[in-house]
């Protein structure tokens, strides 16, 4: 619409008429100024498209008619359809057409009026859906990161369809994918999505749901506003996509659905991931388990490595060498300390035999009284038969003669024993000893320690003497017959008892 | 009644068709990914480490033959008279301008 000219309005003429255009020039500014901005309702007639993009029409009621003009670029905008018949409200400003001598409507916006209805359902719809919770963050589920069947609510003709199996061919060509062939505009379509989400639940092998439509009016989207697929979406099982329209349509569906996506291609987008994303993810982690072992491996055969180059490796013979030397050393060690202690012990020994000789003729008495004792007590124990009566009285014989014998009881009537202390033995022959000689004499009570002056040796009968009289001698003097009566009796005395000599040896 | 019945077949046919496919992608990279972390915490032995690298090597494997997978499965639902989901091929139409 060019701007108005205030120079081409031709000044008034002071005489004679005005011409057309003049005249109709003025018209026009007087409408313009009266009607810039005008908004009215009626219907539509004689619509057509030129085919220079520009729409006209006319609209009109029972009275009167009024023409309009869409400009193409205006036209190209108009987001509902507009057709014979329609009641509309439009919008714009009144000029005047000069060639045709017409006003005209110059419309900046029109729609039907039956829209308004539309939008008002829609609100209340939302309100109330909202209140009752259906739209609640909390009911929404996140979506599977792998979904391995994906299921379709749409048009099995429709644009939208083809548009989400090309992206999820391109992203994940590995989904499956199960369409519920649905109307997604008109009358029936509500119920046709409706059962569409039901199949795709029933299934129970499907991971998400798109549902979903092209681009259209708010009459075309319609179905994605009604009450029943709304609450279809709400208790779906399954998680639900919803794609309605273009960005900048939202329908109720959107509101209660897991997730909005602004087209089909976006929903198709959300729903599976990209596999060059994955495979390089793949990519990653085997290089970084493989980097890992690598490192493991080459740090054990360092390890390793560096063990084997150790001295004893090399040369193992080393080690044998080094254990051989210490087990000389601990040996020499070994040997020296055998040594000494054989000849400590031995002097240990020695000495205590020496000391243990000194009182060997009691000790063994003692010895032989107990084993006496013992065989007393047996023999009672043995009962009182004839033989223990015979064995007893041998006993009981014993008995008396190792009690004469007891050295103490000997001692006790005056007899000595004398013990060379060099050897430590007893002394039964003067001859083992020599002048200086020290002795040491045992009385029944106590001891004399003396050295020897003079040796005399001296037999006593034809019996090797028993004692060695000091001090005191015995009466050996006597005639032949007593000699031969004495031996006698100290014969019988030997084979009686070999235990005697044997005590003081 | 027939629709109870309806209800436990498709649940054990769920059942079955779980335990046909076997692990789920998602469990297969979960694992391999779990493996990684082990073996980077330096916990494992060099045994442990081993088998664990085996492991993680086929399941990436597997992940990969997922992946290249190129063979369309589509299929369109419909319903018999008898009540019972019956799944076809299904072909988008060309578009217009695709023609």
């Amino acid at each position: 619409m060019p701007p108005f000219d205030a120079t081409l309005i031709p000044e008034p003429q002071d005489e004679g008429p005005e011409t057309v255009w003049e005249l109709t020039r003025r018209i026009q500014a007087t409408v313009e100024d009266g009607f810039p901005q005008v908004w009215v309702v009626g219907e539509v007639s004689n619509f057509k498209r030129h085919t220079s993009g520009h729409v006209f029409f006319t609209l009109k009621d029972e009275r009167a008619s009024l023409r309009c003009i869409i400009w193409k670029s205006t036209a190209e905008r108009l987001r509902h359809e507009i057709a014979d018949g329609l009641e509309v409200e439009a919008k714009g400003h009144l000029s005047v057409f000069e060639k045709a001598g017409n006003y005209q409507l110059y419309v900046s916006s029109v729609k039907p009026r039956g829209v308004g209805a539309l939008e008002v359902a829609f609100r209340r719809l939302k309100e109330k859906l909202e209140k009752e919770g259906l739209f609640d963050p909390a009911h929404k589920r996140p979506l599977p990161r792998f979904p391995r069947r994906v299921g379709i609510v749409t048009s099995p003709t429709g644009a939208a369809v083809r548009d989400i199996l090309h992206v999820l061919a391109r992203r994940w060509p590995a989904v499956e994918i199960v369409l519920a062939p649905a109307l997604v505009q008109g009358p029936g379509a509500a119920a046709e999505i409706v059962r569409g989400i039901r199949w795709l639940n029933r299934l129970r092998s499907i991971d998400v749901i798109i549902i979903g439509r092209g681009g259209g009016s708010l009459e075309d989207l319609w179905p994605f506003n009604e009450e029943s697929v709304a609450r279809a979406v709400y208790a779906s099982d399954v998680p639900v996509v919803s794609a309605v329209g273009h960005e900048t349509d939202f329908s109720i569906s959107d509101f209660v659905a897991d997730v909005r996506a602004p087209t089909p291609s976006a929903a198709a987008e959300l729903v599976v991931p990209d596999s060059r994303e994955v495979l390089a993810a793949l990519a990653m982690l085997s290089r970084r388990m493989a980097r890992h072992v690598r490192h493991r491996l080459e740090r054990l055969g360092d390890r390793l490595a560096l063990a084997a180059r150790s001295r004893f490796f090399v040369h193992p013979e080393e080690l044998a060498l080094a254990r051989a030397q210490e087990l000389e050393d601990l040996a020499a060690r070994l040997r020296v300390a055998a040594r000494e202690s054989a000849a400590e012990r031995r002097l240990r020994l020695e000495r205590a035999a020496a000391h243990l000789a000194e009182y060997a003729p009691r000790i063994r008495w003692q010895a032989a009284q107990g084993a006496l004792g013992m065989a007393a007590f047996r023999l009672r124990a043995a009962g009182r038969t004839l033989l223990a009566h015979r064995w007893r009285a041998r006993v009981d014989g014993f008995a008396q003669r190792l009690a004469d014998l007891d050295p103490d009881r000997v001692l006790g009537r005056g007899y000595s024993r004398t013990v060379l202390e060099r050897t430590g033995a007893t002394l039964t022959r003067a001859a083992d000893a020599r002048p200086g000689d020290r002795l040491r004499t045992h009385l029944a009570q106590g001891e004399l320690s003396s050295r020897i002056e003079e040796i005399r040796k001296q037999r006593i009968a034809n019996v090797e003497p028993v004692f060695v009289p000091s001090g005191l001698r015995r009466a050996t003097q006597g005639t032949a017959k007593d000699e031969v009566k004495n031996a006698k009796a100290q014969r019988r005395k030997d084979a009686a008892g070999p235990s005697q000599r044997t005590l003081f040896e | 009644m027939a629709k109870k019945k309806a209800a436990k077949q498709d649940l054990s046919a769920e059942a079955q068709r779980a335990k046909a496919e076997g692990p789920t992608f998602e469990a297969r990279l979960e694992r391999v990914e779990e493996i990684v972390e082990r073996l980077e915490s330096g916990e494992a032995g060099l045994d442990e480490s081993l088998r664990l690298y085996a492991e993680g090597a086929e399941l990436i494997k597997a992940c990969r033959a997922t992946l290249a997978e190129a063979e369309k499965r589509i299929s369109k639902l419909s319903e018999t008279a008898g009540g019972e989901l019956k799944q076809e091929p299904f072909e988008p139409e060309e578009s217009e301008a695709e023609q």
